[in-house]
């Protein structure tokens, strides 16, 4: 049973909010708490959440065009990759990544996730840029970008994996290089 | 908690007709039809509909990650618009100024808030937890801080917060209209956290479902039609749950009176003892 | 492999999760209306004297 003291004389319509503020002292204490902590967490997570979420990525067109503001800063590059550009050496794999016509050498020091193997996957990389030469579909480059963390950005679309595909595999979404000086070599 | 004898008459009654319980031939109907759904859900999403072209099974846990997450906004919209009835039930003009609310209406109100915000938490999790797994099979990682995960897990906590609110013991009137005004602050975020990925660069996908009639759609046949029945599952589930979640609720009410009621009395007897 | 594992996980942990806050739900009705002599449709009439004893 639930002890009620501080014991005192109750006067009949007072005392039902009185016993109430009795039991409720330790149970508010503990649940105050609880809510401060939830509070601290959400507040945690927001300042966490709103460093990265506002700009998550840039596009492979943007980090180019941003390239000396970035220095050797750390950012994260998204494009599509070009499949017939993938090699693999050792434990490094390089790469193409287009967004926008602007195409990106990429070279990535860990294993990539499966989905890397889907031709045209847009992914996000996360590194820097360093400069050296390197020829891309679009031509030559000054710089490539070290990577070594890529999570898949895989897209909103689904089909069944066994329906008739009409065309290769191979070949780029509709309209991506439409507007493209250049061609891309396929597989 | 009253310590309560257990009189056979009492056993009788239960063995009976179950009448202490919170079933109802309503809710037994009900409860058969979403267990059936379920299994039906699970055929369809794990055997029936197909693998996809880029995922392959992983696509799966799509039938299970989505509807989680449109269960869990029906049901802090329902908490919204509960809450807001109860503010209006107990407006100062409307008869209640202080302590127990007398509207039967207003405690209805308040009791669907507090069960359909308790279903919302909970299919958030299973939204959180489902999203992370699928995450590590086609991101290729467990946990990103994009604008949408980052929104999800604050309306994830903004809601735990809320059913602690309600937790704090006060007149029923004050906890009632306090909880009922977190609530309608709380739904500000859920927009946020639906047009996040329009909004912002996420890591996350854009919503699949065009719901506009002769919009874009970005989901074939079999696994268009596989998502919707999961929605509808989830929700009768969801009702099944909500239902007996507010019969208890009225319960831990009348419990609560019922021993204030008994420590009171207790009072009045040492009271006329001690005199 | 790790996909099957995975997708497997999350039916079984939603299933799990659904079905514990299920029988929670429940549970705390069975031992209120048991405690309160009560149900969904107000006092079991049979023991209906015997649900509230004082002392």
């Amino acid at each position: 049973m639930t002890d009620l003291s501080p014991r005192h004389p109750l006067e009949a319509p007072d005392d039902r909010a009185a016993v109430r503020r009795q039991m409720g002292r330790r149970r508010k204490a503990v649940i105050g708490a609880f809510v401060l902590v939830l509070l601290i967490a959400g507040g945690a997570a927001t300042v966490a959440g709103l460093r990265n979420a506002t700009l998550f990525f840039r596009n492979a067109d943007e980090a180019i065009a941003e390239r000396v503001e970035l220095g050797e800063r750390r950012f994260r590059l998204q494009g599509r990759v070009v499949p017939a550009s993938v090699a693999v050496d050792g434990g490094v794999t390089t790469f193409e990544v287009i967004h926008d016509c602007a195409s990106v050498a990429v070279r990535h020091s860990v294993d990539p996730p499966d989905l890397f193997e889907s031709p045209w996957i847009p992914v996000v990389l996360e590194g820097r840029w360093v400069s050296g030469d390197v020829v891309t579909v679009a031509g030559r480059d000054t710089h490539f970008f070290s990577s070594d963390n890529m999570l898949v950005k895989h897209t909103n679309e689904y089909a069944a994996a066994n329906a008739d595909r009409i065309g290769d595999p191979d070949e780029p979404p509709e309209g991506f290089l439409d507007d493209c000086p250049f061609e891309v070599p396929r597989l | 908690m009253i310590e309560t004898p257990e009189p056979d008459l009492r056993k009788q009654a239960q063995r009976a007709g179950s009448l202490t319980m919170t079933g109802s031939v309503a809710t037994r109907v009900l409860g058969v039809v979403a267990l059936a759904a379920v299994g039906v859900m699970a055929l369809l999403a794990l055997w029936i509909s197909p693998a996809d072209a880029v995922q392959g099974d992983a696509v799966r846990l799509m039938y299970v990650h989505v509807p989680s997450i449109w269960v869990a906004y029906g049901g802090f919209v329902l908490t919204a618009f509960a809450s807001a009835r109860v503010l209006w039930r107990t407006r100062s003009g409307a008869g209640g100024t202080y302590g127990v609310i007398a509207d039967r209406q207003a405690r209805r109100w308040d009791r669907v808030a507090g069960a359909a915000a308790e279903l919302g938490v909970l299919f958030t999790a299973l939204t959180l937890v489902t999203g992370s797994l699928w995450g590590k099979v086609t991101w290729g990682t467990y946990w990103q801080w994009d604008a949408r995960l980052t929104t999800t897990v604050l309306l994830f906590v903004t809601y735990l917060g809320y059913l602690a609110l309600r937790r704090l013991p006060a007149e029923s009137r004050a906890r009632a209209r306090r909880s009922a005004v977190m609530a309608l602050i709380a739904v500000v975020n859920l927009p946020i956290v639906h047009y996040s990925v329009d909004w912002w660069r996420t890591l996350h996908q854009e919503a699949s479902l065009n719901l506009e009639p002769g919009g874009d759609r970005n989901i074939t046949g079999e696994m268009y039609w596989t998502l919707l029945y999961s929605w509808a599952t989830f929700t009768v589930v969801a009702l099944w749950i909500g239902i007996h979640r507010y019969r208890v609720l009225r319960l831990e009410e009348l419990a609560e009176e019922a021993s204030l009621e008994e420590l009171l009395a207790q009072r009045r007897d040492e009271q006329t003892a001690g005199r | 492999m790790t996909h099957a594992a995975n997708v497997f996980s999350g039916y079984v942990l939603a299933a799990a999760a659904t079905a514990a806050y299920v029988g929670w739900v429940i549970r705390r009705g069975r031992t209120l209306g048991r405690d309160l002599g009560i149900g969904p449709r107000g006092p079991v009439p049979e023991a209906a004297d015997e649900s509230r004893p004082h002392d």
